[in-house]
């Protein structure tokens, strides 16, 4: 294996593989004796999150998001699976009243989330807000095209859909329980081998989840936040105001048959601020809050 | 006011509804997947050798090759070399490396620069070559090439301790060389830091052209018979190596390795000559009048410490190591060594260096003795053991490909000075340049996959 | 023998302290570049032409073994 941060522990029966990708350590638990079989899974599984690691990181200038963003307003051919996480994030959009907006990674231009109280003046954030509109964004099933000055960034859907495609490589090689966690977003293929469930533990308490099937995501300020007029303010920038949403828990996990509906009920859940947990209530089966 | 009822979970369903969208048609991607399953494998029995032998382990290792040009018709060479490295399941790996290293050009033969013409006998004894007045004297009889073939196997013994066996066979035509090595490396439990121990041993024949020279006997004049016992010597060299690194922080990172070396057996150079001058006053101060073997020690105890350093800035990468190296015959050097990589673009790196060497000789070291001096036990006056200082600029070019590979180039420009002008210089020795300065141009192309 | 000595408190310093990243902070030292040993091919001619124009030799590991040419 010649990544580096590579690590793998044999735990006789079972054995976990960790890597670093997508901004965090990721994780493959293989409940299997078998070295070989291990191996195999998670070979299938590495490779999937670095293609996707790679296919979509905005930091790249050899991949389809570097091409979006440098397209100047002229369209760009996209494949199937460009055209699948665009509508995916048209969806994200009306669902959440446009306060969901793939455009709006603009704005990290202004904002640093180091922790310390340095707060962008407005008038660095206003002249962002013109490249903000996730309605300008046009696309088909072969291409996209985006106004001139505009960008696209799939951080915020890019993960969990990784997770749900990284299971189901896992699923297409072997029968063997995996559980895939990218940077804390986890699926599971099946429950263990004993029919019980895989038990899931939190940074910030002693809490456990169970999860025999489906998937888990968690949306969060971890450790990209700002301290202003003593209150905690997220990463999770409005779109419409270029600031910060506010008064959203610490903290979202939900639980759903897959990743990409998990961490997109998080998501919206965050973005309603304080009404988090009255969404959550409503529209969603299994979450917990950390405020 | 009409009380209109809430849909149960709107939202909710319609993220379901989308999700499966996104992350449906798998088992369509992964069908067409399957078909592509040996990428531009065609039919056949060959090509079927190929897609067995490419899955038979994870291939990757360097081709590479080194031109290196001294100034002055001096050393020429060119060394094609590959390395092929292969790892099977359970982080077995299986390395083999091949060198070829085909050396032309003349070389000092340690006799001093001279007032006068000089003839010296080439190493088979049958014939001679002069030297004019005032030049280097140089042998380039020797046009040699060099076949180096090594090969290791590096496995997991635990979670955290990783050993290795080598074997390492060098020949050319006067000499022969056969070494084994083993390594062990123990990787602390946060993988932060890691120890290594090895250990080796090599056996080298020598078979001087024209027979073993008999030491500090006199160089005799062609067609004569020499002053060679005709034999074939041997050289034993037993290495330790002691090494750790250590991950200081996110962005640095340090090494150091601690290297003990022991000869013994036959540790001169058989084609290197010391001159005998005239030391009486007179009109041939300083000329020289006859040629010695050199003689050195037949043992000889190495040590040396390295220590380097990675750091990560923001603006590129600085790597610098230092060297200390003693040893029993009185040598011993400093060698500073420094680069910065930067990145250019996501694909394109530069990386100037800078290498700095001082050494110090070795007690034997002589420039030449004087006609009424004693003969000393040991001497020599090979420049490569004397006080002297190499400077290294270079730069490098690297190109990153695909999957990680690259390609890279580097240009190097070793400058080598001793003392051109002992104060003991006597008679025609005075003006003359008697350490002559070594300058060459190094390339190296590197492709590595 | 000042050699040992400070090889030997180097290795001592190391394993009393509590330098390191945890396995989540290796971005950067998953480099190439930030890696000892990985350009062996470069790093085994830079040893050999040094190794045959000066009295030193070795440091960084094992030299490849034995040629006429120190």
């Amino acid at each position: 294996m010649r990544d580096s941060t590579y690590r793998f522990i044999d735990y006789q029966n079972y054995k976990a593989h960790s890597f670093f990708c997508m901004g965090g350590l990721c994780e493959v638990l293989v409940e299997t004796s078998d070295s070989e079989e291990s191996k195999k899974i998670f070979t299938s599984v590495y490779d999937e999150a670095k293609r996707l690691e790679i296919k979509y990181s905005r930091y790249r200038d050899d991949n389809i998001v570097y091409k979006v963003n440098n397209s100047n307003g002229k369209k760009v051919s996209i494949d199937k699976e460009t055209y699948r996480l665009l509508k995916f994030a048209d969806s994200m959009y009306y669902a959440s009243s446009g306060m969901f907006d793939i455009t709006s990674g603009v704005l990290r231009r202004a904002w640093t989330f180091d922790g310390s109280s340095n707060i962008p003046p407005q008038t660095e954030i206003n002249p962002l807000l013109n490249y903000i509109d996730w309605k300008k964004v046009i696309f088909d099933k072969k291409s996209v095209s985006i106004p001139e000055g505009f960008e696209l960034d799939f951080g915020g859907l890019g993960k969990e859909y990784a997770v749900d495609k990284c299971a189901d490589k896992a699923k297409m090689v072997s029968s063997v329980p995996t559980l895939v966690n990218l940077g804390g977003d986890i699926a599971v293929t099946s429950p263990k081998k004993d029919k019980t469930p895989w038990s899931i533990g939190f940074d910030e308490s002693l809490e456990k989840l169970s999860l025999f099937s489906g998937a888990v995501a968690t949306s969060g300020d971890k450790n990209k936040y700002l301290i202003h007029n003593g209150k905690r303010l997220s990463h999770i920038l409005n779109p419409k105001t270029g600031w910060p949403v506010e008064n959203s828990p610490r903290a979202i996990t939900v639980v759903a048959p897959n990743c990409t509906e998990a961490g997109a009920m998080s998501t919206l859940a965050l973005l309603h601020g304080a009404k988090a947990k009255e969404f959550l209530a409503e529209e969603a089966q299994e979450y917990r809050v950390l405020t | 006011m009409q009380l209109r009822p809430k849909s149960k979970r709107k939202i909710g369903s319609l993220l379901a509804r989308a999700s499966l969208a996104l992350i449906c048609a798998t088992t369509n991607v992964a069908k067409a997947q399957d078909t592509i399953v040996n990428p531009g494998a065609k039919s056949g029995y060959f090509s079927g050798k190929y897609a067995e032998l490419k899955s038979w382990a994870k291939w990757s290792g360097e081709v590479g090759f080194l031109g290196y040009s001294e100034t002055e018709g001096r050393v020429q060479a060119l060394e094609p070399a590959v390395t092929i490295n292969a790892e099977f399941e359970n982080e077995k790996v299986w390395s083999t490396k091949l060198v070829l290293d085909s050396l032309t050009g003349a070389s000092p033969n340690g006799a001093l620069v001279s007032g006068q013409p000089q003839t010296f006998t080439t190493p088979s004894g049958k014939s001679n070559y002069t030297t004019k007045a005032g030049d280097i004297p140089l042998d380039d009889t020797f046009k040699d090439t060099r076949v180096n073939v090594s090969t290791s196997w590096s496995q997991p013994l635990s979670r955290t301790l990783k050993g290795s066996v080598g074997l390492n066979f060098s020949t050319e035509y006067d000499y022969v060389s056969l070494g084994l090595n083993t390594s062990l490396t123990k990787e602390s439990d946060d993988k932060n830091t890691s120890y290594t121990a090895g250990l080796a041993y090599t056996n080298d024949k020598i078979s001087a052209v024209g027979g073993t020279p008999i030491p500090l006997a006199a160089m005799a004049p062609s067609g004569s018979t020499q002053a060679r016992d005709g034999s074939d010597e041997t050289k034993s060299t037993y290495d330790l190596l002691l090494g750790m690194s250590q991950v200081i922080n996110r962005s640095w990172i340090v090494q150091a390795n601690l290297s003990l070396g022991y000869s013994t057996g036959y540790l001169n150079d058989p084609y290197k000559i010391v001159t005998i001058f005239d030391d009486a006053a007179g009109p041939t101060l300083g000329d020289a009048q006859s040629y010695i073997f050199e003689n050195r020690p037949d043992k000889r105890f190495k040590q040396s410490l390295y220590l380097a350093s990675k750091n990560n800035f923001k603006l590129g990468i600085l790597t610098t190591s230092y060297r200390f190296f003693t040893d029993d015959w009185g040598l011993s050097s400093h060698t500073v060594e420094s680069s910065f990589n930067y990145a250019l673009s996501k694909k394109w790196h530069i990386e100037p260096g800078l290498r700095v060497y001082k050494q110090s000789a070795v007690d034997f070291y002589d420039f030449a003795i004087g006609n009424s001096e004693a003969l000393p036990k040991e001497v020599t006056a090979d420049n490569r053991l004397g006080d002297m200082m190499a400077i290294t600029p270079s730069i490098k070019f690297i190109r990153k490909l695909q999957n990680e590979k690259e390609m890279s180039l580097i240009l190097r420009y070793y400058s080598q000075t001793g003392d051109s002008s002992p104060s003991e210089a006597i008679g025609s020795q005075k003006g003359k340049d008697l350490f002559p300065k070594v300058d060459a141009f190094i390339v190296h192309l590197n492709y590595s996959f | 023998m000042r050699i040992i000595f400070l090889m030997l408190s180097l290795m001592l310093l190391a394993s009393c302290s509590s330098l390191g990243v945890k396995p989540w902070e290796r971005d950067i030292l998953s480099k190439k570049e930030m890696q000892f040993g990985t350009n062996a091919l470069e790093e085994g001619f830079d040893d050999h032409t040094y190794f045959s124009k000066e009295g030193s030799s070795g440091g960084r590991g094992f030299s490849s073994g034995g040629c006429g040419c120190n």
